[in-house]
């Protein structure tokens, strides 16, 4: 298949996902909606799960978990930039001091 | 702008920092493959990391483009909860949800999601930055950009953000209850089926989400 059809495939592909539920299809109800409704916390709690096995450097590496640890130290401020910068201290933190 | 804007602005520029940090990845790793245009091409026209890195490893392992497109098709699964999730929280009409949508993906739709203001507001915004950080990447990727230390620490921006998003989403306690469940039950089933993925993870989490039967 020819570069330029996959490329122009694969974005219309993406695009209508994206576009579904968005914006086309009728919103859920019933069963179906409470289930959305009650999404969000849980899907990104395994989306973590997902980034955190991603990384490079694996679940086992102590600045990874520092990271994660610190965020979760911050949840109660309850502030986006506080969690973020918790998190991303703790890793500078803790890998500064298990070196390189 | 009040503080608190200020701060979630703020908190926009490490997630940006480091889509445009994995977008020098791709740019580096697409242009061996496929060709330096058709890199930044693919970047301008997909804008999607786990599809864009899923065709161009499959197509330098030789595999045919059907078989990549079907691929690309089962990863976008992934956008229909996130879109069902934003939809009753977008304003406008069909064509207004129609245009922010391309800016849906997982890191944007969960800032939106969990912003305090206007979801339409903060997916257009985080969406646009996160696009542009994305395609510059890819530029500089492209180029033969050298990243030193970044691309580590630009990992662990991802599992932070989630971990904030799940966070910040969970209202009440049963919301706290689910994601815990959610969140341990896609460890497992990642150490025992890496190949799960996020779409294995996000089954999971729907699961956990299942409403009991009306009595």
């Amino acid at each position: 298949m020819n570069i330029w059809l996959l490329l122009v495939a694969a974005g219309a592909i993406t695009y209508a996902s994206r576009v579904a539920t968005t914006a086309v299809l009728p919103a859920p109800e019933g069963r179906l909606g409470v289930m959305i409704e009650r999404l969000p916390a849980p899907l990104f709690a395994a989306l973590a799960a997902v980034a955190l096995t991603d990384s490079a450097a694996g679940i086992d590496d102590w600045p990874v978990l520092a990271a994660v640890v610190g965020a979760l130290a911050a949840v109660r401020t309850r502030s986006m930039f506080l969690i973020l910068a918790a998190g991303l201290v703790s890793h500078a933190l803790v890998g500064w001091l298990v070196g390189p | 702008m009040n503080e608190r804007t200020q701060l979630e602005a703020a908190s926009l520029v490490p997630v940006v920092l480091a889509i445009g940090v994995f977008g020098v990845i791709y740019g580096a790793a697409a242009s061996g493959v496929i060709g330096p245009v058709p890199a930044v091409v693919s970047s301008l026209i997909v804008f999607s990391g786990a599809a864009q890195f899923s065709l161009v490893g499959l197509l330098a392992s030789g595999a045919s483009g059907l078989a990549v497109l079907a691929v690309v098709a089962i990863l976008a699964l992934r956008h229909l909860p996130l879109g069902a999730l934003l939809r009753p929280r977008l304003e406008g009409g069909l064509a207004a949800r129609m245009g922010r949508a391309w800016f849906l993906v997982d890191e944007t739709a969960g800032l939106a999601i969990a912003s305090g203001g206007s979801a339409s507001r903060t997916l257009l915004v985080a969406g646009a930055f996160s696009y542009l950080a994305w395609v510059a990447g890819t530029v500089l990727g492209v180029m033969g950009a050298d990243l030193g230390n970044l691309e580590s620490l630009a990992e662990v921006v991802f599992p932070v953000l989630f971990v904030a998003l799940a966070a910040l989403t969970a209202r009440r306690r049963p919301d706290v209850v689910r994601a815990l469940v959610a969140g341990a039950a896609s460890l497992l089933l990642l150490a025992v089926w890496p190949g799960a993925g996020a779409l294995g993870c996000m089954a999971v989490a729907a699961a956990v989400c299942v409403p009991g039967k009306p009595r």
